[in-house]
């Protein structure tokens, strides 16, 4: 093998001599330093052999001298192909300029391709992407995934998510549709989302019903999707021969009022373990349970807990329950007035700051009331929080045909 | 007894202290060494020339007389100044000794 390679490596060439007593020729060769291997004898007056590249003068100068014809069938190695090459510039220029073109067509994005839920506008998506620098032929470092994603997004608005990666010769864009939105636009109103009176309209589609200074309550229309006979765009929709109702879009902000409210009583159950403790056993079966012991009758009160070990087989359920009981004495504590009110309004707040929506901040208030009120004849102290925020009270709702 | 002429007494002598040292003979002696690979090669060493090569003989000169390679698709695998590889199908080897001294040397 390492033979064979060393050969091809040297280069080496086919032989065929002819003359007469070709063993002479053999044996002067070999003297003269000449390897020669596979020599084959094709006719009493002719030989085929094979010899090293670099023998060929040594034995051409011998053949000639003793009159035996030599001529090469066949060159074989690396010297010989290098040679071939060396002479066909053109084919060896040609496969250079075709790597060359193979590496820098590499480095390019030939294929855009768009991927996601099916409704998306491919083929918007493919122009979008291309005004934003993803197109057949762009160098893929030239491309920033983050430009065109967000291209994508502010052009459509139907697209919760985007992305842009790129793979070989090929971009994807993956997109998804914002879920539980129609393609279609329905008709509907914009509703009060609560009470309020109203500071400001802005209808961008729809006919506006509240002005401002209105008082509204939940519910009422405050931008109607329906479009009545004395406006133009009615006669519009008529004209194109589409019913006179729009999908209403705009603002509607109003003085609103939130509340938080807390009582805390000023009596105040407590109960008080007296030490003295009894234990039961509930045995389940199915849906039957057994109870064996329980709390004594002496108890004023108890606590129980128990610990359970429960295994099933196929539908059926067995079970034991070990449960302690623990009696307690029931005492009223008295809690004094402030602590009770400040309790309370700590718990106003928090259930005010709760109602109010993010980023809605209190344009008045916040106001408290304090009460004492009887509760199911126990007295306690009442906190009442009431802020008045400008918020937008607009909430769309589909128009029920 | 005859003594033999220079060249041969020389070889007896060379011979011989090569026996005494526990020397190779071939390699002091110039001495020709044939091994046969099973029926499919002939390696011969230490060879003086060809004198015939056909598909079915091949016959090699060495200094202790002629070898002679039987056989059949005989070719020479590789001839080198001191090695020949006979490959093919090897029937016979046989040893024919020099008939005269000195007659081992080629004559090409």
């Amino acid at each position: 093998m390492i033979e064979h390679l060393w050969r091809f490596l040297q280069g080496y060439v086919v032989l065929k001599i002819r003359g007469a007593s070709l063993e002479r020729f053999l044996n002067r060769a070999a003297r003269a330093g000449v390897g020669l291997w596979d020599v084959e004898r094709l006719s009493s007056g002719m030989l085929v052999a094979r010899i090293p590249a670099g023998s060929f003068r040594t034995v051409r100068a011998l053949s000639r001298a003793q009159g035996w014809r030599i001529s090469i069938a066949e060159k074989v190695g690396l010297p010989f192909w290098a040679a071939a090459l060396a002479r066909r510039k053109g084919l060896a220029l040609g496969a250079l300029l075709a790597l060359a073109a193979l590496y820098v067509a590499s480095g390019h994005v030939w294929f855009v391709e768009v991927q996601g839920d099916e409704g998306i506008p491919a083929a918007r998506v493919r122009e979008v992407a291309a005004a934003a620098g993803l197109r057949p032929g762009v160098r893929r470092d030239g491309v920033v995934r983050e430009e065109i994603q967000k291209a994508l997004l502010l052009e459509f608005d139907e697209l919760s998510w985007a992305s842009v990666h790129v793979r070989g010769t090929r971009a994807v864009i993956e997109a998804r549709l914002r879920s539980g939105l129609d393609p279609v636009p329905r008709p509907g109103d914009l509703v009060a989302a609560r009470d309020g009176i109203v500071e400001q309209v802005m209808a961008t589609r729809g006919h506006p019903r509240v002005k401002k200074g209105d008082t509204v309550r939940r519910g009422d229309v405050l931008i109607s999707g329906f479009i009545p006979p004395g406006e133009p765009l009615h006669r519009e929709l008529l004209d194109a021969g589409q019913p006179p109702y729009v999908r209403a879009e705009g603002i509607v902000t109003a003085r609103v009022w939130y509340e938080g409210k807390a009582s805390v009583p000023l009596l105040q159950r407590r109960e008080a373990p007296t030490g003295a403790r009894a234990w039961g056993i509930e045995i389940e079966l199915g849906r039957a349970r057994v109870r064996l012991g329980g709390p004594p009758r002496s108890y004023q009160a108890h606590r129980q807990a128990r610990r359970s070990w429960r295994g099933t087989l196929g539908s059926w359920t067995a079970g034991v329950h070990w449960i302690t009981y623990e009696e307690v004495e029931l005492e009223l504590v008295e809690l004094p007035a402030a602590l009770a009110e400040e309790q309370a309004r700590a718990a106003a707040a928090a259930q005010l700051e709760a109602e109010m929506p993010p980023g809605v901040s209190p344009v008045e208030g916040p106001y408290e009331t304090v009460e004492i009120t009887l509760e199911d004849g126990t007295p306690a102290v009442v906190v009442t929080v009431r802020a008045e925020a400008i918020a937008d009270i607009a909430t769309f709702r589909e128009i029920q045909f | 007894m005859a003594r033999g002429s220079p060249p041969a007494r020389a070889a007896r002598l060379l011979g011989r202290l090569a026996g005494s040292m526990e020397m190779p003979r071939d390699v002091m002696l110039d001495a020709p060494r044939v091994t046969v690979i099973g029926a499919l090669q002939a390696y011969v060493e230490n060879h003086k020339g060809i004198l015939e090569y056909t598909p079915s003989r091949v016959r090699v000169r060495t200094r202790d007389g002629l070898v002679t390679v039987t056989g059949s698709r005989l070719k020479i695998g590789r001839l080198f100044r001191e090695e020949l590889v006979i490959d093919g199908r090897v029937d016979r080897v046989e040893l024919e000794p020099a008939e005269a001294p000195g007659s081992g040397e080629p004559r090409s």
